[in-house]
């Protein structure tokens, strides 16, 4: 099994197991390194303690002054006792006498006491009551200093030592090595049930929170973006946290683009309705169809110019210049023709269509009266601001034939004063010196 | 766009609440070509509602620059004048539920249909 399809859910039940079993082999490792030691001391607490007995026991045999006496004494003492075996010593550590539960009897195993007796006598001579010493067989060996009455020590060797050794060592560290191997086996059994518990428990818990995150990013792919994020500060709960913020932004997004469709199948009817006015007005007003064509399409050139700037600037607001200059440009290129002058101003995104509209119609009412219909005939157009929120456009012909008020209102006129007075809240004036047409358009910049 | 259907608006005094110049000029045209009187085209609201009690019947943008209609529609619904919306959008937003049964056109609404439309609701406001 690769890191990669380690499934999180398992990783945290792996390591409470794996954390057990570690728990278990290191308890189990520290009791068998201290087992020698403790078995040893146990063993030597409970040979003192009948060493002292059997000591005793010596010691008051030796009173009767009878050499027998005492080895007797010393025999039944330590078999009464259950002790492996015991010794007399003379004064240099030499062994006078001693016997084994083997070879009960008179039978002396000097070889079995002699390789300690001169480590047991550099003991004996150091302060302190009781020295033990083991051998290469494991038994332990030690002497009870046994008191002698000065008038006896002819009878017997001039210094008494009792030596015990048991030879149950050995099984006494297998035992507590199975002693050690059972506590940690029911030592473990609860910890590892305890583990395995949690483990569990984790394991639910985090199936159930991953199950959570999987339905609520099903339910924000099927639409429904009120998702309920995680409680708690894990890991989870983070990416929880992270997907109903995701989810809120694609709601967001997802109602924008709702709107921007209403919006724009709004705009579009709305355009059609103002090209089917266009379409009916310039009709009413035109005498030929070849009239009609020309006027209709230049207007509906003039509404697509406007519209182009409009989608350009993302229908943000086009720059004023910007717009003067499309909607001229089919009559006039900025030349010496068609002078522009103004600050830079960003006109509201519902003004642009009327006034683009407005500016064609001056535009073509001097292509065919007025400044464009001489060669010599030119155009300024500048604008300034009047305050934060309106500005006012100069619209002044110059170098045309001489202008006379129109007798009656044309539709050109009709349409600048409806679509800048009443559709855009607007002011327009327009005067007819000799010298050319003049025209002045106050425009809110207020959306 | 001639009045080359049978609907005769004649003597009826239409109230015209429309925003928007050139459509406003078209049903203006249209409706005038029918033999109707048009009062407006009114541009606000207030305007509007300052002659809610001249028309006969009225015809009402639901949107207005910087607002909607809605305060007019129900001006009109109390001096009982009958009126229907044009409106742009296909399913109007924030339309009050009390207006919800008010006759709706979607723009471009075609001078025939115009003239028909005004003439069925004159029609309905007759029968009761």
């Amino acid at each position: 099994m690769g890191l990669r399809s380690l499934s999180l859910r398992n990783v945290v039940p792996i390591a409470f197991i794996g954390s057990a079993l570690a728990l278990a082999i290191f308890s189990f490792a520290w009791r068998i390194a201290w087992l020698d030691e403790e078995v040893e001391n146990r063993i030597a607490k409970e040979a003192q303690l009948l060493m002292q007995i059997v000591a005793g026991d010596v010691e008051s045999s030796l009173r009767t002054g009878d050499p027998l006496h005492a080895r007797a004494m010393i025999i039944r003492s330590s078999a009464d006792r259950e002790l492996d075996g015991a010794a007399l010593f003379d004064a240099d550590g030499r062994v006078v006498f001693a016997t084994t539960l083997t070879s009960v009897g008179d039978r002396i195993e000097e070889t079995r006491f002699a390789p300690v007796s001169d480590r047991l006598a550099a003991a004996r001579a150091a302060p302190g009551n009781l020295t033990w010493v083991s051998d290469d067989r494991g038994s332990l060996f030690t002497t009870h200093p046994v008191l002698l009455r000065r008038e006896r020590s002819d009878l017997l060797p001039s210094e008494v030592g009792v030596l015990v050794l048991r030879h149950d060592l050995v099984a006494a560290k297998a035992a507590g090595f199975d002693d050690a191997a059972t506590d940690v086996l029911f030592g473990l059994l609860p910890v590892g049930l305890i583990g395995l518990a949690i483990a569990l428990f984790f394991h639910t818990y985090l199936t159930r929170r991953a199950q959570a995150l999987v339905q609520a990013t099903d339910r924000i792919a099927g639409g429904e973006y009120e998702v309920e994020p995680l409680s708690g500060a894990d890991e989870l709960a983070l990416i929880s946290r992270a997907i109903a913020r995701m989810a809120g932004e694609i709601e967001r997004q997802r109602r924008r683009e709702k709107l921007m469709v209403a919006e724009l199948d709004h705009r579009v009817k709305n355009s059609l309705a103002v090209v089917l006015a266009l379409a009916g007005e310039t009709l009413a007003d035109t005498d030929s169809p070849e009239e009609f064509a020309a006027a209709f399409e230049g207007r509906i050139q003039s509404l697509a110019l406007a519209h182009e700037a409009l989608a350009a600037s993302r229908w943000e607001g086009v720059a004023l210049d910007e717009l003067v200059r499309r909607t001229l440009d089919p009559v006039a290129r900025e030349g010496p023709r068609l002078q522009l002058e103004g600050p830079p101003v960003v006109l509201p995104p519902e003004a642009t269509v009327p006034l683009g509209l407005a500016l064609h119609e001056l535009a073509t009412n001097a292509t065919k009266y007025g400044a464009f219909s001489r060669d010599e005939g030119s155009v300024e157009v500048r604008w300034s601001r009047l305050d934060d929120a309106r500005v006012q456009l100069h619209w002044r012909e110059s170098g045309g034939p001489a202008v006379t008020p129109p007798k009656e209102l044309g539709l050109g006129t009709a349409l600048i004063r409806g679509l800048i007075e009443e559709e855009l809240g607007g002011q327009v004036t327009i005067r007819y010196p000799g010298s050319g047409l003049r025209c002045e358009i106050t425009l809110s910049l207020e959306e | 766009m001639n009045r080359d259907d049978d609907c005769s608006l004649e003597g009826v005094r239409v109230l015209l609440v429309e925003d928007s110049m050139l459509p406003a000029m078209a049903m203006k045209r249209a409706l005038e070509g029918a033999g109707a009187t048009v009062l407006g085209p009114h541009t606000n609201a207030a305007d509007a509602l300052a002659a809610v009690e001249l028309g006969d019947v009225a015809i009402l943008d639901i949107h207005l620059r910087g607002g909607d209609s809605f305060a007019v529609a129900k001006a009109l619904t109390t001096a009982a004048v009958p009126f229907f919306f044009v409106t742009g959008y296909s399913d109007p937003p924030d339309l009050p539920p009390e207006l919800a049964d008010v006759k709706r056109f979607t723009k471009p609404l075609l001078p025939s249909s115009l003239r028909r439309a005004v003439q069925e609701l004159i029609r309905s406001a007759e029968r009761p």
